[in-house]
């Protein structure tokens, strides 16, 4: 059966360390709680809580960790890199909404920020959840050209019409927020294939130059890879590229009708 | 062929199910409304009408295809053990069986006494 709770030691305990509140006048002192979790301290997850003045860090959360991490509390851990959300690194759950730290304003948060990990995935340390499987579904689904045609000595070709169609798919940047926002995913994410994995199917599923579309379809039929996708809409609400990866798979199957009806 | 074209037909019916409802539930409940206050010998005897029973019969069938088809799927998505799995959707669909065997055998007998 699902399990409706956590497992006891992922369960949130309440002595969380607050960490001194910086002396400042400023009326721009933000609040910020964080998820905390060392694997190697034995004990559970907590949250802690800090105070920065937003003059001291740049506008966005990410800066705001930043700014935790250098000057309070070095411990904290999270993955970051390009800071313009382009590698997706930073993606985790902010004010309730899965999104990257980077491209998030602190001005677009009322209140208190809360920032947890990428809900329902494995956490290997503070706000740095576990995508070893995120991946493997990726790489399941083939994400590269594949030719039957001899290579062209060129070039592979391809018309502006035909180039168009990979546009708002091609932008993901495998940051992980659509499909851990998922339930079916959360529920079922050992076979659900997920959002994100399945928009990028469909992104090489539409691409002219590939020639094994129906290979790509004939993996992707079963019942839970893609039909466990119930339309929630839960990934295009929270892409922080604002991509549509439920449009991508019921895109999806349509084309596995056609498909069927083809070969019939 | 695909790997599991069965899952593409469950998701085909699952539409074609859910499309058939659309009328026939604004048919069946237009009648429904229509006899709810007339007496019990007037409603049996529009129910005597072949359409409104056809729509009756149809709309109910339906949707007990409807709902084995949806709890097939919410069973799947939640109770993970395969034999438990298997045998709570095997009761279920002899009972949804029993249940439209039922209603046609109330319909016949409407229609013919």
């Amino acid at each position: 059966m699902v399990e409706l709770r956590l497992p006891k030691n992922s369960r949130i305990s309440s002595d969380g360390v607050v960490w001194d509140k910086k002396k400042s006048s400023s009326k721009k002192l933000r609040k910020f709680k964080i998820y905390r979790y060392n694997p190697d301290d034995q004990s559970n997850p907590r949250v802690d809580t800090y105070y920065i003045d937003s003059n001291d860090s740049g506008p966005m959360v990410l800066d705001a960790l930043i700014y935790i991490k250098e000057e309070i509390d070095p411990t904290l851990t999270f993955r970051r890199s390009c800071r313009e959300g382009i590698c997706g690194s930073c993606a985790m759950n902010i004010d309730g909404v899965n999104t990257l730290a980077c491209t998030r304003g602190l001005n677009e948060v009322k209140g208190d920020v809360r920032i947890y990990p990428l809900p329902h995935m494995p956490v290997i340390k503070d706000l740095v959840p576990d995508l070893t499987n995120f991946y493997k579904q990726h790489a399941s689904i083939m994400p590269w050209l594949e030719t039957k045609t001899e290579t062209p000595e060129d070039e592979w070709k391809q018309s502006v019409d035909q180039r168009k169609k990979l546009d708002d798919l091609y932008e993901c940047v495998m940051c992980a927020c659509c499909s851990t926002s998922c339930p079916s995913y959360w529920w079922n994410s050992d076979k659900y294939l997920g959002p994100a994995a399945l928009l990028h199917a469909y992104r090489w599923l539409v691409d002219s130059r590939d020639e094994t579309r129906d290979e790509r379809l004939n993996e992707l039929e079963d019942s839970f890879k893609l039909y466990r996708c119930h339309t929630i809409m839960n990934c295009a609400r929270t892409c922080p590229k604002n991509l549509n990866p439920a449009k991508a798979i019921a895109e999806i199957k349509k084309m596995m009708v056609e498909k069927n009806s083809r070969n019939k | 062929m695909g790997q599991n074209i069965a899952s593409t037909r469950h998701w085909i019916k699952q539409r074609v199910s859910s499309i058939l409802l659309i009328p026939l539930t604004l048919l069946f409940f237009y009648n429904f409304l229509n006899v709810s206050t007339l007496s019990y010998d007037d409603v049996i005897s529009n129910y005597k009408n072949p359409f409104h029973l056809c729509v009756a019969f149809l709309f109910i069938t339906i949707s007990i295809w409807h709902f084995y088809q949806g709890i097939e799927v919410v069973l799947e998505d939640y109770i993970h053990e395969t034999n438990l799995r298997n045998s709570t959707l095997k009761t279920l669909k002899i009972l949804c069986w029993f249940l439209t065997l039922i209603i046609t055998l109330a319909f016949i007998f409407l229609y013919r006494f």
